[in-house]
């Protein structure tokens, strides 16, 4: 599935560049409002997927090697290195949202679930147009809430998820 | 001791047998003595032996104790980031060579051994070595590095095999040491290189092998040469012996002494083994002094020395070495480098003679320098400030005998370039500020801070203008008044209220006086006296016009302001007068960094961190300070303030800064002045990097400079030469831009001359049209924004 992520990200990411002519702004349009957190419930909006971003995640070689290395090192059970290889290709590439989404996860693993909504909070902020990243991002957020025993709370997240079209 | 006997007394006997019998007596006496004089000698010899036996009992378990338990205090080592290698990185040729020479890298005509590189016009061709990262050992390698003009295109294996990822070891920028300053390097008898090994004992110890601690031939021999030449010529001590000297921390040479450590070498050479001896005598011979560091053991001393590791050292340089054992002070290179060579040729001399080099070995040799590094011994910049800083954390979690002695391994976040740049920009700036306007010489001091945006890393810490000096470091220590840096906290406040106030609200800049808590009155006035009337929100803070800024925080209100700065990382209690709102808050500079660093990175705060992970000697991870975040403000809130800073680049109070800078790196950033002019402050930052300038004087006097023309020159000079990630902020998924009208404050069509883009937080955007873009191309434009 993240290899799907990735792809999907890279698409989006050459159409974009393809279509903005590399120069700055284009235009506005994000889907939703309303802060994070949900506390108010989302706003649906009849706007088009956003499609302006600045720094694109761009999966350069050296974090995709990164990640591979984490992967392995999170399938032997070693998720402290895991972090610390997610944490390298984050120094490459800060403002991926797949990386910090990816943090969030190896932490939820390691039971430091407040750290994990953090961090996937702050993926969610970088990312984007990628509907499916920050729908996985309000999952992890539901799933600690649940866990914490605010199932309130975890019902709009999943609900956040739900409107990002999962 | 002997006993008297006693005559019986009232009986005669005859003188026969007086005689015989005073004869007898005397037998008997002369027996009983003599047999009490045996008795007494084994005793005293039984006494003397247990006395002995347990001197020497005392003696070997010291010795024992010596040897196995603590032999050496390691201090903990700390290094620099590694360098991250993959083909895109923003790595100059010029920085790259840098840090091989940081590294103590060797240029050659070709890269054959490891720590050694050789070069090509862009084509950099590297053996690495191998080291221990935190995330375990990795072999020494070959790269093939093609750099372009703008940095590391490609890197290749030694097979011609693309590469996605590689990194160089990680620079050593210091250790914790002990009250007594040992340092050391430790080698294994495996690491030791064979010339060494076979170099100590021709010079040193020739019968190492075969002798049991002691050399009594060689004894005799050193005495004989001794005696023959009326002073001190030849020493007979084993290396056993050496290194049992070595254990006593006075150099005192008394004949007991001696014959302790004759005891105790006899007492080592019957316990270990002979790899065991010689790799503990590796660690621990003095060898030399820097400072008030002692160097000690060869692994240590092939770094202070050489710059290397002892596995790379050719025969002149282990040569050298060895002539160092019997006298560091007196044979120091540094010092007395005619007198290190004749001893060095000396050693080399008698490694020919007994065979170990060829004639042609040794005249080569003889022919070559002493090969010691060069320039005060240093590269790089110096790190007693990014130290200090990482000091100070470590000894909040651990203790300081752990520190000093356990031989923990720290992996830090500091970039040797960057700092290194920071503190050129630093001296020489204010050095420049001080003869272009007249200032007092030697008066301005400064301190700076670079940080990475997202990951809160600190990765330069300059405590002062002159940073080989270790003293105030004012980059954490230096608290003072921020001025106009708190006024991004003010306009933030009003950005979070978006149903209130956005980029365009009409803020009155007009006079206002305001009663303190005291009873005194407030007056603020503008740094250019003038009121301005109504502008909009983003241009008061683009202008940092005081006015706008105090009537906006009052209306705010200063307990509101207060709690976004605690938001954003100020920890610090702060004064709620209304003077806070103009920087009556004092803050040293890394608090200003924590502060900026949550802007910079879109209202999400890490904490800032100097150290990423400690590992035991063993290579075992003891702790990591892992990467977090803390959603501070609003993502939306903090864009738009972050298009302001920008605005106050590109047309505000620091526009001087353009000149530093292309427009796509889109630095953002705000100036700082207190009264009087005693503190000029900037802090801005680009995509990637957060940094922070202070400068003033540590009288407190006026420095004479502002925000603009102080700090942010040393500011643009520092960042000016690291590499900035260009694209600015990223845009929240709350936020719109849209075409506004400047004259009316409503949507902008085309035919609208005085329209520019601003950021509104969605819902927030002014939605009828200016008079100027109704109909035609105006609707249109509109439709493309819906």
């Amino acid at each position: 599935m993240n290899r799907l992520i990735i792809i999907t990200t890279l698409a989006l990411t050459i159409l974009l560049v393809g279509c903005s002519g590399g120069s700055g702004y284009r235009d506005p349009a994000p889907v939703t409002s309303g802060q994070d957190g949900g506390g108010s419930g989302a706003v649906v909006s009849a706007y088009q997927a956003p499609r302006s971003l600045e720094i694109k995640p761009t999966y350069s070689s050296p974090v995709e090697e990164l990640l591979r290395l984490s992967k392995q090192q999170q399938g032997e059970g070693n998720t402290v290195a895991a972090v610390a290889s997610v944490e390298r290709a984050l120094r490459i590439e800060p403002r991926n949202a797949y990386l910090w989404n990816r943090l969030a996860r190896l932490r939820l693993e390691q039971g430091q679930g407040s750290r994990a909504v953090e961090l996937a909070a702050k993926s969610r902020s970088l990312a984007g147009a990628d509907n499916q990243l920050k729908a996985d991002n309000w999952r992890l957020i539901a799933k600690v809430r649940q866990q914490s025993g605010d199932t309130a709370g975890a019902r709009r997240a999943v609900h956040e998820a739900v409107l990002l079209g999962e | 001791m002997v006993k008297k006997s006693t005559p019986a007394k009232g009986r005669k006997k005859s003188p026969v047998k007086k005689r015989r019998k005073s004869r007898g007596k005397k037998r008997a006496a002369r027996t009983a003595s003599k047999s009490s004089f045996i008795s007494m000698l084994l005793g005293l010899l039984f006494l003397f032996a247990l006395g002995g036996a347990v001197y020497m009992a005392y003696l070997d378990q010291t010795v024992k104790s010596k040897f196995e338990g603590k032999r050496w205090a390691v201090p903990a080592r700390i290094y620099g980031r590694a360098l991250e290698l993959y083909p895109g990185a923003p790595i100059t040729q010029k920085q790259f060579q840098a840090e091989l020479q940081q590294l103590g890298y060797r240029k050659a005509a070709t890269a054959k051994q490891p720590g050694t590189w050789s070069q090509d016009r862009g084509r950099h061709v590297v053996h690495t070595r191998e080291f221990d990262f935190w995330d375990g050992r990795k072999s020494g390698t070959v790269l093939d590095l093609r750099f372009s003009r703008n940095g590391l295109k490609s890197i290749l294996d030694r097979k011609g095999r693309k590469q996605a990822l590689a990194r160089m070891e990680a620079p050593q920028i210091g250790s914790i040491y002990p009250t007594h300053k040992e340092d050391r390097v430790l080698v294994q008898r495996s690491d030791l290189p064979k010339m060494l090994v076979l170099a100590l004992m021709e010079v040193e110890d020739r019968t190492f092998n075969t002798h049991h601690g002691v050399d009594p031939k060689a004894i005799l021999r050193a005495m004989w040469a001794n005696l023959t030449a009326g002073r001190v010529v030849q020493g007979g001590s084993t290396l056993t012996q050496q290194l049992v000297k070595n254990f006593y921390l006075t150099s005192e040479r008394t004949l007991w002494r001696k014959g302790n450590e004759a005891l105790m070498a006899l007492l080592l050479d019957a316990r270990y083994s002979k790899d065991e001896i010689l790799e503990a005598y590796a660690n621990e011979i003095y060898l030399g002094q820097d400072g008030s560091r002692a160097i000690h053991g060869f692994g240590l001393a092939s770094h202070f020395y050489f710059r290397r590791p002892l596995q790379e050292l050719d025969l002149p340089r282990l040569a050298l070495l060895v002539a160092l054992v019997r006298g560091p002070s007196y044979y120091d290179p540094y010092r007395h480098p005619k007198r290190a060579k004749k001893r060095r040729d000396l050693v080399l001399d008698i490694l020919h003679t007994r065979g170990v080099i060829s004639k042609k070995q040794r005249q080569a040799a003889v022919g070559s320098g002493l090969g010691i590094s060069k320039k005060g011994r240093k590269v790089g910049g110096s790190y007693h400030a990014f130290l200090d800083l990482v000091r100070r954390q470590l000894q909040r979690d651990y203790r300081q005998e752990d520190l000093t002695s356990e031989g923990l391994r720290v992996f830090t976040t500091l970039d040797p370039w960057a700092q290194k740049q920071a503190e050129l920009a630093m001296s020489q700036r204010l050095t420049r500020l001080e003869k272009g306007r007249k200032l007092p010489r030697g008066k301005l001091e400064g301190a700076a801070i670079i940080a990475g945006v997202e990951a809160g890393e600190v990765l330069a810490v300059v405590g002062g203008r002159d940073p080989s000096v270790a003293g105030f470091n004012r980059a954490l220590d230096a608290i003072r008044p921020i001025g106009s840096l708190v006024k991004p906290a003010v306009y933030l406040t009003a950005l979070m209220q978006p149903r209130r106030y956005n980029l365009l609200t009409p803020l009155e800049d007009e006079s206002i006086s305001i009663k303190q808590p005291g009873g005194k009155r407030w007056t603020p006035s503008n740094y250019d006296g003038k009121s301005h009337g109504e502008v909009p929100l983003h241009e008061a803070l683009t202008k940092s016009y005081n006015l706008a800024t105090v009537r906006l925080g009052m209306d705010l209100g200063l307990g509101k302001v207060a709690k976004t700065l605690r938001a954003l990382g100020v920890e610090r209690p702060v004064d709620l007068f209304p003077s806070m709102l103009l920087g009556a808050v004092s803050l040293s500079p890394i608090e200003v960094v924590q502060f900026y660093q949550a802007i910079a990175a879109g209202g999400f705060r890490s904490p800032l961190r100097a150290i990423r992970e400690v590992l035991t000697a063993d290579g075992d991870t003891l702790q990591r300070y892992p990467l977090t975040v803390k959603q501070a403000v609003p993502a939306g809130p903090a864009y738009l303030l972050n298009w302001n800073l920008q605005q106050v680049v590109q047309q505000g109070t620091a526009r001087r800064l353009a000149k530093y800078f292309r427009p796509e790196q889109k630095i953002a950033g705000k100036t700082g002045t207190t009264n009087d002019l005693r503190d000029s402050w900037f802090a801005g930052f680009s995509a990637d990097k957060v940094a922070v300038v202070w400068v003033g004087r540590d009288d407190n006097k006026s420095a004479g400079l502002t925000g603009s023309s102080g700090a942010l020159e040393v500011w643009g000079d520092m960042m000016g030469r690291v590499s900035l990630a260009p694209g600015g902020q990223m845009q929240p998924e709350q936020v719109v831009r849209v075409l506004v009208d400047k004259n009316s404050g409503l949507r902008a069509g085309k035919k609208c001359r005085a329209a520019e883009i601003y950021p509104f937080i969605m819902g927030t955007e002014p939605t009828r049209n200016a008079p100027c873009a109704s109909g035609g191309v105006g609707q249109f434009l509109r439709g493309l924004f819906e």
